[in-house]
């Protein structure tokens, strides 16, 4: 009848039993933090997603099963929301991810002088945090006075002028831009730090039998920074299937704008729970974004696990 | 001779060029913040024809920023210190304590770090509202805590991973409790890495963006990175150079993180953290 | 008396009182309940905007009522949510707060939740029927009780340089054919010929209101009136001819071109500097218009293809005092201190196009010739109206349609639908006509 941990509660040794308490100790703060904080909404959110409300009436609606679902999905936004959300999600593991490690290689691994003026050179754009980063892209982007195209003016193209976040067609790469910008600082960083730690004699090595820096980098570093870039990677694809801190302050209050072709789940989700009273519809989403991370992460971090190297 | 400096030369010519679109734009808005704004709509390349300190004088005080700064250290301070603690508790007890469903709390923390606040935004402004924290810094602290904490248990748990478990061993020979093993021999030791988790945390903090926008309403608690992106001069004018000046200042304590501390970032990230 | 004050909670008492004479009969035996107050505290908070004069506005109300305090503070309202009044509100923080009006994403969900108390024995002991304009108390009642106070209104239009207009020989165009040879003109002349930021908030709304306004009329089949409170559609033939209208002079060339990339703030730098003859705008640009061209501007409605000038009127800066108040007699006194004390004339005095009579004679003249003023009829601005899925649907699409991505007819069905949906999920009242 009594549950099996008191019966291993009962059978356990001393230390055990001291190592449970402390264990009860250390554990309890976070967990409730925790569990107020990220597990219970997180389990209110998968609950209200079934049932009809608005957010602010006094009591909730009717459950509605799948309706909100269907409801919150069969629009145009939304499909921009899931295409942008997947392409920023790719850009996110691939872009910053490869430029960091080439540049973390390039300054680490050669002998360029001064080392710390290119790793501070790499690491600038950090220290503006995103949002502030993409609040003053909006300048970067302006078309009259803004950076970019003041640049392409000076060289001489002056009937070129690309509206960044007026072209629809090319806003959410404007936007990726900024994220790309900003988040390439992070991987460096990380990268610096991981190429560092590589034993310097494996390099001495594959100079004497000849290998060029190309293989250096193929053979060597890359494997060896392999723990890290994973790492990296899944930080960068949490981040750029959610990067709110971007598309906000290039577009709000229109969120998502200029005709839907930056809007990204979170977007959606702030629209429906923060601008209007679409509680529930926020909630179907925010499922829909949860499975999306959960599946697209572990499906990431499968890969890795399979493709790595038995040693 | 000559090829290997040709190599070297071209070395150069690529880092610089592949550094150029990172470095660049941080100069223009430097640049830009000692400039007016009828100067940057004409000609937004050229230089001032002096330095407009008063811009940053403005952006202190008349815009306010000295809140916004002092706002974002008390946010990013607690959720370091909260962040510091807990994730060392947590990662501890994950490590190296033999406990009944650790196996489980460990994937409840892989679960939380692919659940994104996005997804459960609106129950979570209906949790702080119940517990009557609307428009506090206390939510934001509470709420960032709780959802950046699981990355950095992560890493403390790997860090404890990489420390011979010999010294705790020897500690209890001693007689040292389990809460002496953990307070006065494991903790210490982990110091480099608890090191990277508060630089990360205070990094992350000092970022967010989203739940400072979603838990303050009234303008004097807004972080710095708010106050950035809703920056709106009077009169539904733009002003460019207060922006501009307030984005240096808000790098301000990031650069002292970089430049006091980031070598040991780099060191903590390495030794242990990731390698687990 | 004071044994029943003590057994019924403030808002069970206001819920007993009723509305109107009931109310002011038994207010006026005691002493707690909506009374000129003799001393207290309120505290009152407003979007930034319109928050810069009403700095003004609360200075002059505490050196007038010294025994009344006043905690003010201002919100970044576009960036924070529709319901930062809501959760002030909940948290109690708040004796007064601009919550817009009667707008269905502000005033109805506050209701709903059951948030705000009833004005009316305010009404009566101030006397706000005698001054506050009747159709303003009107579009503010709810079921038969009045709930928000709107301060004053807000009117869309183009605003100008006089001596501009006067340079190229033109004045306020009449109809399309006139709009669209002073803005030729403008073309002609290097200007830039109508400038309009559609980043962030889109100020293309607005001239798809005065279009709409123009060929539609004030109301019957087709105008605005029609499709937010009676029988008409989105899809309808004038709302979608003025989409196609906006389309028309972006082809050619007399809209800003760089229209969607730039907000609403860059184009009023435009204007300002010069390089832009007309901006898109409204009433909340006076002060600042009068600030840089002393007398030296004004603002004209554009009319669409086939008819004359309409403009669109809304109302803003509603208040409303919370049902978990503290002092609502001094939120009270502050509020009629707006309606016909020094705060009405301050407001005017700043370009604001006040919701009451009072002080109309002191008016700047660029507010004198509005509907208002004048008593002339306009449309309705229906900006606020909608519900978040119809509004982004309304703005986002507005920008498509420039863009080549959609035709006006699918922008058009766009918005019926998002509206249908609106009210199909309550986010509209489902009867609107008792609101006009």
């Amino acid at each position: 009848m009594l549950p099996r941990p008191l019966d291993a509660w009962r059978g356990a040794s001393a230390k055990s039993r001291e190592q449970w308490r402390l264990a009860a100790l250390l554990v309890a703060p976070a967990l409730v933090l925790m569990g107020i904080f990220v597990f219970y909404p997180a389990l209110q959110t998968i609950r209200l997603s079934f049932y009809k409300w608005d957010g602010i009436s006094p009591e909730m609606g009717d459950f509605v099963g799948f309706k909100t679902f269907s409801r919150a999905t069969d629009n145009y936004p939304f499909s921009q929301a899931i295409k942008n959300s997947l392409l920023w999600g790719v850009v996110g593991l691939f872009v910053p991810t490869i430029i960091g490690l080439v540049a973390a290689a390039l300054v680490e691994d050669t002998n360029l002088r001064p080392k710390p003026l290119f790793r501070f050179a790499f690491f600038v754009p950090y220290f503006f945090s995103m949002a502030v980063a993409a609040a003053l892209f909006t300048r970067v982007y302006d078309p009259s006075y803004g950076m970019i195209n003041q640049v392409i003016h000076a060289l001489g193209f002056t009937d070129v002028k690309p509206q960044w976040l007026g072209d629809g067609r090319i806003a959410i790469y404007a936007a990726m831009g900024v994220f790309v910008w900003h988040e390439t600082a992070f991987c460096y960083i990380v990268f610096t730090a991981a190429i560092q730690q590589i034993d310097r004699s494996l390099y001495d090595a594959a100079k004497v039998d000849g290998a060029s820096e190309v293989q250096v980098f193929r053979y060597i570093t890359i494997p060896s920074v392999r723990d890290v870039a994973t790492f990296v990677m899944t930080i960068m694809l949490i981040v750029g299937l959610t990067p709110f801190a971007v598309v906000f302050p290039l577009t709000t209050p229109g969120l998502g704008g200029p005709y839907y072709s930056t809007e990204i789940l979170p977007t959606l989700i702030f629209k429906k729970a923060r601008m209007g009273y679409n509680a529930s519809e926020a909630a179907a989403l925010g499922v829909i974004l949860l499975i999306l991370v959960i599946g697209i992460v572990s499906a990431f971090l499968w890969f890795r696990e399979r493709t790595a190297p038995k040693d | 001779m000559l090829s290997t400096r040709l190599t070297r030369y071209a070395l150069y010519a690529l880092v610089t060029a592949m550094a150029i679109p990172f470095v660049f734009p941080s100069l223009w808005v430097f640049m830009a913040s000692f400039s007016t704004n009828t100067q940057i709509t004409m000609d937004s390349l050229a230089l001032p024809d002096r330095l407009y300190l008063e811009n940053y004088v403005h952006a202190w005080t008349g815009a306010k920023f000295s809140t916004f700064v002092y706002n974002s250290l008390a946010v990013s301070g607690s959720v370091t210190a909260l962040i510091g603690v807990l994730a060392t508790m947590l990662g501890y007890a994950v490590a190296r304590l033999d406990f009944p469903g650790r196996r489980l709390l460990l994937l409840l923390i892989m679960m939380a770090i692919v659940t994104p606040v996005f997804s459960y935004l609106e129950p979570l402004t209906r949790v702080v509202r119940q517990l009557g924290l609307s428009n506090s810094r206390t939510a934001v602290i509470l709420t960032t805590t709780a959802t950046f904490l699981p990355v950095p248990t992560l890493l403390m748990r790997s860090f404890f991973l990489t420390l011979p478990e010999e010294l705790g061993d020897a500690g209890r020979v001693e007689g040292a409790s389990e809460w002496g093993v953990f307070r006065h021999i494991m903790a210490p030791l982990a110091r480099s890495g608890i090191l990277t988790v508060l630089i990360f945390a205070f990094l992350w903090s000092w970022n967010d963006l989203l739940l400072p926008a979603v838990f303050l309403q009234a303008p004097d608690k807004y972080t710095i990175a708010y106050a950035i992106t809703t920056l709106k001069p009077a009169g539904f004018r733009q002003d460019h150079v207060t922006m501009f000046a307030a984005s240096i200042i808000s790098t301000g304590p990031m650069i002292v993180v970089y430049l006091l501390l980031m070598r040991r970032f780099i060191a903590g990230l390495t030794v242990g953290g990731l390698r687990g | 008396m004071n044994r029943f004050n003590k057994s019924l909670s403030r808002r069970e008492m206001l819920k007993l009182m009723g509305v109107g004479t009931l109310g002011s009969a038994l207010g006026s035996h005691m002493a707690f309940a909506q009374s000129v107050p003799d001393s207290g505290t309120f505290r009152f908070q407003i979007e930034s905007g319109p928050g810069t004069d009403f700095v003004a506005v609360v200075d002059a109300f505490i050196e007038e009522h010294p025994e009344i305090s006043v905690e003010f503070s201002q919100v970044e309202a576009a960036v924070v949510g529709v319901d930062w009044q809501r959760i002030a509100m909940e948290a109690g923080a708040v004796d007064l707060i601009s919550n817009e009006n009667p707008k269905f994403l502000k005033l109805d969900p506050v209701l709903k939740a059951g948030l705000i108390q009833p004005l009316d024995g305010y009404r009566d002991l101030y006397e706000w029927d005698d001054w506050v304009l009747a159709a303003a108390l009107r579009r503010s009642s709810r079921g038969g009780q009045l709930w928000t106070l709107p301060l004053y209104y807000e009117i869309c239009g183009a605003s100008y340089r006089k001596s501009v207009l006067e340079s190229f020989d033109v004045g306020e165009p009449q109809s399309w054919e006139e709009f669209i040879a002073m803005l030729e003109k403008f073309k002609a002349a290097g200007l830039i010929p109508l400038t309009n930021g559609h980043r962030g908030f889109s100020q293309i709304q607005m001239i798809h209101y005065q279009f709409w306004a123009s060929i539609g009329g004030l109301s019957g089949p087709g105008s605005i009136t029609d499709v937010i409170f009676g029988e008409g559609k989105f899809t309808d033939a004038p709302s979608v001819e003025a989409a196609r209208a906006i389309l028309d002079i972006y082809n050619a060339g007399l809209l800003d071109p760089d229209v969607l990339s730039i907000t609403q703030d860059d184009g009023n730098e435009r204007f300002i500097s010069g390089a832009a003859a007309l901006n898109v705008t409204g009433t909340w640009f006076y002060s600042e218009m009068q600030r840089q061209f002393d007398d030296d501007w004004d603002m004209l409605t554009m009319p669409g293809p086939g008819g004359g000038p309409i403009w669109c009127t809304g109302e803003t800066e509603a208040m409303v005092i919370p049902a978990a108040a503290q002092d609502p007699d001094a939120a009270a006194l502050f509020l009629d201190f707006c309606v016909k004390g020094t705060g009405a004339k301050i407001l005017l005095e700043r370009g604001n196009l006040l919701a009451t009579k009072a002080f109309g004679e002191l008016a700047i003249p660029q507010i004198q010739r509005l509907p208002i003023i004048t008593g002339e009829e306009s449309s309705l601005l229906i900006f606020g109206w909608l519900p978040q899925n119809s509004q982004d649907a309304y703005q986002q699409g507005l920008g498509g349609i420039l863009a080549g991505s959609i035709s006006p007819e699918q922008w058009a069905q766009q918005v019926q639908d998002a509206w249908e949906r609106d009210i199909e999920d309550g986010q509209v009242p489902e009867d609107r006509s008792d609101l006009l």
